[in-house]
């Protein structure tokens, strides 16, 4: 909005050039102040990492040693790209010219696989429904469209309040900023009210309400008034931009109960902002509040999620007991989430403070029988989503990922059938079934893979005559488990006749190796 | 069980919990000590899981003399005294082995908190991951340790993490057949053999050098997760057999009987269930959907019905002519029962409050029909039974004690049955 300048402005030029001066350097201050609220990653990594030791002489425990270079690798592949790293970014990685280990996070941030990878992440959080009939068909847009924010680093409460206000009937002046936002809150929760509220409430906020609908529970926290009048924020206006809307007209009846109630939060605070005339209707309020960055709840459930993702735990359970230990947790994640909130709620910023820290570094290797208690003193164990099992199995055979715009449907379609088949709700808690086991060992997608004809991997290996033997042996174990073969596998390989002096039958030993180690624990799991 | 359900969902008193874990009633206590001795006859569980709440008021408990009924009528049966939906004409003539328990009730009106509570007999609470009660049996009968598993279930609901083995773990956890099983075509275990181009020894082979890497890396990498993949990857090994293999194909049955079960999911789950009974397969659960009749209650109950009757029936009569009737025990339940108020669409509501269940076989199943609901329908008059009761009583009578304790996720022991139950005398 420019303003024409007046004639006595023109006239007198060292006056105007001092204040422009002023001008330019005071807002240059105000710039480095705003930068210099984010705060840096390495520092609040640190501090995660000295209260993590406090943690652990309350509970008496010790840390494990720290994973070696090609076993952060690969669990730095799985949890930002989505898939085991190739033979050949193993042996980079590996090299004394190799990035250092802040470095490689930094470059894997920043990639595309990565937002992609994030993008399912946060669908399945957001919209659990998503990965079962009847809502499934809403993953696919749900994913991709929160990817490409990811990719932009939008910040992540604005992705949430799009997601979260988006409008019934599509308007023109959506398009322009946000690309066409899916309805999944409106779709997948067949355009009620009152599951809408409850998916807003439990998946973004981490608080269940959902207790409270039928009626007040005798031991809970909730009233049923309490979940009507959250579920009064989704219904249903008729209100355009601009025009009359009022938050305090909006009712919604309770079933079975000759009552309505208004919008109010289940906090019991008042809305602090303008709302009349600004929206188009309640939920638009709802996500504006939920996006606000001093709103703890979102932020305080993003970040105990995604620790729970990497670190196979998450920070807090709000059903534990209160002990010692829950106090020291809870004022990481408190602090974790502040962090988060000042950073502007940025993804990119999180996932690289998580990664600093030293307990994201610890070794998984332990060797008695009893599971660590969830201090976080040893690395987790985690299973691979469906998603991460399809792109490594691909990497693993040599061939290229799938790509949505360029691969044939049928091609595409194979891998949401093995995709669906492997379901997975917490990565640490992934249960593996008989059938999953079966489609492994026997099925179409793996046989393709494993097969001494069809899989680049097993082809190149065996009609190479100079590579030796041992040269081929490593690269299938690099190309499967991100390392090389100790000495106890070479002696084992070396009496079952898997590694042997004979060309002519590599083609069959080496389909036996891979398939054994495709479907082995160590290349089934992140560790 | 609770993978897929928040935790947040359960908000009830640890107290409460702790206590009915470690001051069981004296009664329950010395009974469960009596029958020690005794050798239970029954070997087998059928689960016929009826999803969605059925209108049990339109099958087993009618009441065609009030508004209420709706126009279903009654038909009499062998029994005396037992009269049940005109829309299970077959089902009527085993009345004798069949015992109809009419006096259920319970609080919860919720599909999520009353499916847990039907299926692990304990309501959802403090965290607890609760194993189904296949997962219960399976661990009694030891059966896991064989070829085929203990517990299998088929063509179960869609919903996330519906049917599980809870703090039990993998060894017992249900084998799913049919899972999105749209068509009886998807009634498969897939994937049971290796493939067609591998050699004849090499599968062997392949074996070997997976089971030597997975102890290798377990033995450095100790995790749960770890474990219960290497226990799956047993348990598939097993089950790829021919004998086990052969237990799942419905192609060695005869048209006719594959007719006679009807050819729905439903009706050749009945029939993959029988043969999973006769292979000793402890605890089989068949799944029917659609009974959460909300709108066009009768249209809906008269075509489920329809199914219900012929897979029922036809799986009593082959049991009966095996001589595997009176040694298996067929349980017909839902979570609830639907309002006996008809709403303005024709439809019922839920209605936990006086619900009905079937059992047939077993010993138990024989012409009774226990407790009884007011004649509009609402209320239990007489015998009121929770689902505790009834795991209770069904454990006692598969020869396992209710209060045998199984250690639990929450570093606390959990017993099979809540030990506040009360067994129910006449299935004694």
């Amino acid at each position: 909005m420019k303003r024409t300048l007046n004639h006595a402005w023109e006239r007198t030029s060292l006056p105007r050039f001092s204040l422009f001066a002023v001008t330019f350097l005071l807002m240059t201050l105000i710039a480095t102040s705003l930068l210099a609220q984010t705060p840096a990653p390495s520092e609040v990594a640190t501090r995660i990492d000295q209260q993590l030791v406090r943690l652990w002489e309350v509970e008496q425990v010790s840390p494990a040693p720290p994973t070696n270079r090609e076993e952060f690798l690969r669990r730095v592949s799985l949890d930002l790209l989505g898939r085991i790293p190739t033979p050949a970014e193993v042996r980079q990685f590996s090299s004394e010219n190799g990035p250092s280990r802040t470095e490689l996070v930094a470059a894997l941030v920043d990639n595309p696989a990565t937002a992609l990878h994030l993008g399912t992440f946060f669908q399945r959080l957001w919209f659990p429904q998503t990965e079962v009939d009847p809502y499934r068909y809403l993953a696919i847009d749900t994913r991709r469209w929160i990817s490409v924010q990811l990719q932009q680093d939008r910040p992540l409460n604005e992705v949430a309040e799009a997601m979260i206000a988006v409008p019934f009937a599509a308007a023109d002046s959506e398009q322009t900023r946000w690309g066409t936002i899916p309805k999944t809150i409106i779709e997948a929760n067949d355009h009620l009210p009152e599951r809408m509220a409850a998916n807003a409430t439990t998946s973004f906020l981490g608080v269940d309400l959902s207790c409270a609908q039928c009626h007040d529970h005798p031991f809970g926290e909730w009233s049923q008034d309490q979940f009507w009048q959250t579920a009064a924020f989704f219904a249903q206006s008729d209100s355009e931009v601009d025009s009359n809307f009022r938050l305090a007209d909006l009712r919604l009846e309770i079933p079975d109960q000759d009552r309505t109630v208004e919008p109010v939060l289940f906090t019991g605070d008042p809305i602090t902002f303008e709302t009349d005339s600004h929206f188009a209707n309640g939920r638009e309020v709802f996500s504006r509040w939920t996006s606000l960055p001093e709103n703890q709840y979102f932020a305080r459930h993003t970040v105990n999620q995604v620790w729970a993702e990497l670190f196979g735990d998450p920070l807090v359970d709000d059903l534990e007991p209160s002990s010692a230990s829950r106090s020291i947790r809870a004022e990481m994640l408190d602090e974790l989430a502040a962090a988060f909130a000042e950073s502007g709620f940025r993804l990119r910023w999180l996932m690289t403070t998580l990664l600093a820290t030293d307990a994201y570094q610890l070794s998984s290797r332990i060797d008695h029988t009893a599971d660590p208690d969830g201090h976080f003193q040893v690395g987790a164990v985690r299973g691979l989503a469906g998603r991460q099992l399809h792109d490594s199995l691909r990497t693993a055979a040599g061939l290229p990922l799938l790509r949505d715009d360029l691969d044939s449907a049928a091609e595409i379609q194979t891998r949401e059938d093995f995709v669906e088949q492997f379901q997975l709700g917490q990565s640490k808690a992934a249960p593996r079934s008989i059938s999953q086991t079966l489609a492994l060992m026997n099925g179409d997608f793996v046989e393709q893979i494993v097969s001494p004809q069809k899989s680049p991997l097993i082809e190149s290996l065996a009609a190479a005559p100079f590579l030796t033997e041992k040269t081929c042996v490593e690269t299938i174990y690099l190309a499967t488990l991100g390392r090389q073969p100790d000495d106890q596998e070479w002696q084992r390989l070396e009496s079952l006749q898997l590694v042997q002096d004979d060309f002519a039958s590599r083609r069959q030993r080496y389909a036996d190796l891979f398939w054994a180690l495709v479907n082995s624990v160590e290349f089934s799991t992140n560790h | 069980m609770l993978h897929g359900i928040s935790r947040r969902l359960f908000c009830s008193s640890l107290a409460a919990a702790t206590a009915s874990a470690w001051m069981p009633t004296r009664w329950l206590r010395d009974l469960a000590a009596a029958q020690e001795t005794d050798a239970s006859p029954i070997k087998n569980v059928v689960l016929l899981w009826l999803h969605g709440g059925p209108a049990t008021i339109d099958l087993w408990d009618l009441k065609p003399n009030h508004d209420n009924g709706g126009p279903f009528r009654e038909i009499a049966t062998r029994t005396p005294g037992m009269k049940i939906s005109e829309h299970l004409p077959n089902l009527a003539h085993w009345s004798e082995e069949m015992t109809l328990v009419r006096s259920m009730t319970t609080r919860e009106g919720d599909h999520g908190r009353a499916v847990h509570l039907a299926r692990t007999g304990y309501v959802p609470q403090a965290g607890i991951d609760f194993p189904d009660m296949g997962a219960l049996v399976s661990k009694e009968f030891h059966q896991h340790e064989g070829r085929l598993p203990g517990f299998v279930s088929i063509a179960p609901p869609l919903r996330p993490a519906f049917s599980g083995s809870g703090f039990l773990g993998t060894d017992h956890a249900p084998m799913v057949v049919g899972e999105n099983a749209k068509s009886v075509g998807d009634l498969k275990v897939d994937d049971l053999r290796p493939y067609d181009a591998l050699p004849k020894d090499h599968f062997a082979a392949r074996r070997e050098l997976l089971s030597q890497m997975d102890a290798q890396f377990l033995g450095q990498h100790a995790s749960q997760v770890g474990r219960s993949y290497q226990a799956t990857t047993d348990r598939a090994f097993r089950l790829m057999h021919p004998d086990a293999v052969a237990a799942f194909d419905l192609e060695q049955e005869s048209k006719a009987t594959r007719d006679r079960y009807q050819q729905t999911t439903f009706g050749q789950g009945c029939l993959l269930a029988r043969r999973l009974v006769e292979r000793g397969v402890s605890f089989v659960e068949v799944t029917l959907g659609g009974w959460d009749t909300h709108t066009d209650n009768f249209g809906k109950v008269q075509s489920l019905s329809g199914q219900l009757d012929s897979g029922f029936s036809s799986l009593l009569s082959d049991l009966k002519d095996r001589g595997l009737l009176s040694s298996t025990l067929v349980i017909c339940m839902g979570e609830f029962g639907r309002t006996p108020k008809i709403n303005g669409n024709t439809g019922r509501d839920h209605w936990p409050r006086a619900w009905s269940v079937a059992l047939a076989g077993g010993g138990v199943g024989n012409g009774q029909v226990i407790g009884q609901t007011s004649a509009d329908g609402t209320t239990v008059e007489e015998q009121p039974c929770a689902v505790p009761d009834l795991l209770a009583t069904v454990a006692y009578r598969l020869g396992i004690d209710p209060l045998k304790q199984n250690p639990s996720n929450v570093n606390r022991p959990i017993r099979i049955a809540d030990p506040e139950a009360n067994l129910i005398e006449e299935l004694i």
